[in-house]
């Protein structure tokens, strides 16, 4: 069961086509739109972990498009992939989009499936380290829940003894 | 600059004098004459006259330097030396007569062969030559005098005065001649450099507008550079991600087959003991590959791969039409095919994402040009209108032939130009772009491309609503009318 998913942004067509056959093996759904206003739509219908758009595009631009995902989904991660390297572009796409990742065109397959996979959330599935992480984190959190109730506690404790006095 | 002026004495030089006279009291006659200070002195000897003189400082000017020859021969020696030390004669005195050597005549003639500014004087008693007979042989000339015997001292003096100053006239106009030839020579030669200077001026004008040309278009190349890139990036990106995808697919299809190739083997073999198991094994392994989806996909991406080669080609034909602009002979082309198509492609990366294109392409008759040239201008148009517009909108490009002239128009919704500009924009240097964004030449150099054509370029503007830009082409013949190429 492939839950985690993928979401590509690309006006060339066959940009997209490649991409699908060469992931279609990987361990995450994928998903692509061929313009940012397509997968703003995308977005909105269903749950998406990483976003990786075309940086130039008609309308709205690939640093446009990551600026608008993060702030309607601030938790997807953001990459932008482009062959359009100058220094005002990826400085764009830096500022506005806030990205993880810059993947230069074109790609290199291992390369890309590497990136992908080091930025999808910690799956709990096929990874001992991250469960074994997640627990830690769980027993952290548990523990800074128990502090916080204690501390409320003792807060109320004090405001009652000043109010006595 | 000298003026001219008439001769004084003190400026005569050479007053060199040769008496050619067998007898030597002639010799003397002529020393008294020509050596005294006085004409009325002419029967005192030296001494007397050289104190008289000496009394009256005042007449010592006819000083000429004498020298005497009894022969011709020896006369000819005389003179050979003078020339050889730069001493030469201005005048010869010559008798007619003198036995046994040459005559008169024939010493003048030899004499005259080695100096030929030497001036003669003829003196003859007897009338044994007639004039006809000495011009015969002398022939006429400006140099020769005759003095009848006995002789007039004063007749003598003057002579020898005026003869004198006649050779070293003739020899001061000669060297200002030379000076003056000098001179002329001088200019000339100093017209000759300013000329040549000012012929390699201008082939470094030349070359440094040929230079500017190429720079430009560099520059716009380099503008587009980006663009290009991109556009053959993306292609290049899928197809080779198609041919590792390709080569996954290979392997998949080659195990399937070759699991296929055994259980064929046991078919025909007659193994049937796990014939059953093999089969579902086989049936497994397509399902597992997804095979029908491979084959599906296969001509999908083979589709996509030469979509994508021949887009690359496109490009790169396009990039070569655009730098023919370096081969010498111009060619016949249809300009909407040839020249619009290829420059609205190159220019199509820096403005299909900010620009909608729309063409109204008629077709236009066949024409002489340099494409890479015409291409340039286009191009350069199509990158102005762009960047004329913020944001997003619309480019309008049309052809048409009106009359016997080719009209092709670059609109846009832009910025428009300021009023103040307008007069501005065909200057060479001149951009409103930023430092760097813009060399400032595009347009000097399209305008000037266009001038070489004969046709015009034309800019009407309006701020906030846009600009226009026309160029007209006359079509030189009303033959090619004839072939007419086909627009879109």
């Amino acid at each position: 069961m492939k839950n985690k998913t993928v979401l590509f942004v690309d006006d060339e067509i066959s940009i997209l086509n490649t991409l699908k056959r060469l992931l279609r093996n990987e361990e995450y759904q994928l998903l692509t739109a061929s313009s940012a206003e397509e997968g703003l739509e995308l977005l909105d219908s269903k749950k998406v972990d990483i976003v990786i758009s075309d940086m130039r595009m008609p309308n709205i631009d690939g640093a446009e498009f990551l600026e608008k995902v993060k702030s309607k989904h601030p938790d997807i991660g953001r990459m932008i992939m482009s062959g359009f390297a100058d220094l005002e572009s990826v400085v764009k796409a830096i500022n506005k989009g806030d990205i993880n990742q810059f993947i230069s065109k074109p790609w290199d397959n291992d390369t890309l499936k590497q990136v992908v996979k080091d930025h999808l959330p910690q799956s709990t599935a096929d990874n001992n380290h991250a469960r074994q992480d997640s627990e830690e984190v769980l027993q952290l959190k548990q523990l800074v829940h128990e502090q916080q109730q204690k501390i409320i506690q003792l807060n109320e404790q004090l405001h009652e003894l000043t109010h006595r006095a | 600059m000298t003026q001219p002026h008439l001769m004084k004495d003190s400026q005569v030089e050479n007053k060199r004098i040769l008496i050619i006279d067998d007898n030597k009291a002639i010799h003397e006659d002529f020393r008294k004459i020509l050596c005294v200070n006085n004409q009325q002195q002419d029967h005192l000897d030296e001494l007397e006259s050289s104190l008289f003189s000496e009394s009256t400082p005042v007449s010592t000017q006819q000083n000429f330097e004498l020298s005497f020859a009894l022969q011709g021969e020896d006369a000819l020696e005389l003179v050979k030396t003078s020339l050889e030390e730069n001493k030469p004669f201005a005048l010869a005195f010559v008798d007619i007569r003198m036995p046994p050597g040459w005559d008169g005549i024939e010493t003048i003639e030899q004499l005259w062969k080695l100096d030929e500014n030497l001036q003669a004087v003829i003196c003859s008693a007897y009338s044994d030559y007639s004039w006809l007979d000495i011009t015969r042989k002398l022939g006429h000339n400006d140099k020769l005098l005759i003095l009848k015997k006995p002789f007039d001292s004063i007749e003598v003096l003057q002579m020898a005065w005026a003869l004198v100053s006649k050779w070293n006239l003739a020899k001061e106009a000669h060297l200002k001649f030379e000076k003056l030839e000098e001179r002329v020579h001088n200019r000339t030669q100093k017209i000759e450099e300013q000329n040549s200077l000012l012929k390699k001026n201008i082939e470094e004008l030349n070359k440094t507008r040929n230079q500017l040309v190429h720079s430009e278009k560099l520059s716009s190349i380099g503008h587009l550079a980006a663009g290009v890139a991109h556009e053959i990036n993306n292609p290049v990106s899928f197809i080779s991600g198609n041919i590792e995808v390709l080569k996954e697919y290979c392997e998949e299809i080659k195990n399937f087959l070759h699991a296929y190739q055994l259980l064929e083997t046991d078919l025909i073999n007659d193994h049937h003991d796990n014939i059953t198991d093999k089969a579902r094994q086989l049936k497994q392994k397509r399902e597992d590959i997804k095979l029908e989806d491979i084959l599906i996909d296969l001509d999908k991406l083979i589709d996509d791969s030469l979509n994508g080669s021949q887009r690359i080609q496109n490009i790169v034909n396009d990039l070569k039409s655009f730098s023919r602009v370096d081969t010498k002979k111009p060619l016949n082309i249809d300009l909407v095919h040839q020249v619009i198509d290829p420059a609205l492609r190159l220019a199509s990366n820096h403005i299909k994402y900010k620009c909608c294109v729309n063409k109204s392409l008629s077709p236009l008759p066949s024409y002489i040009c340099h494409p890479g040239e015409l291409c340039q201008v286009i191009m350069n148009l199509l990158v102005n209108a762009a960047d004329a517009i913020e944001g997003q909108g619309d480019i309008t490009l049309t052809s048409e032939l009106l009359d016997s002239n080719i009209k092709i128009e670059v609109k846009d919704s832009g910025c428009g130009i300021e009023e103040k500009h307008l007069s501005k924009i065909f200057d060479p240097f001149f951009t409103t772009k930023e430092p760097g964004k813009g060399t400032g030449l595009g347009l000097s150099i399209s305008h000037s491309i266009i001038q070489k054509y004969s046709g015009e370029l034309r800019v009407s503007s309006q701020v906030g609503q846009g600009s226009c830009f026309t160029l007209i082409l006359p079509v030189p013949s009303v033959l090619n009318n004839s072939k007419i190429g086909h627009g879109q």
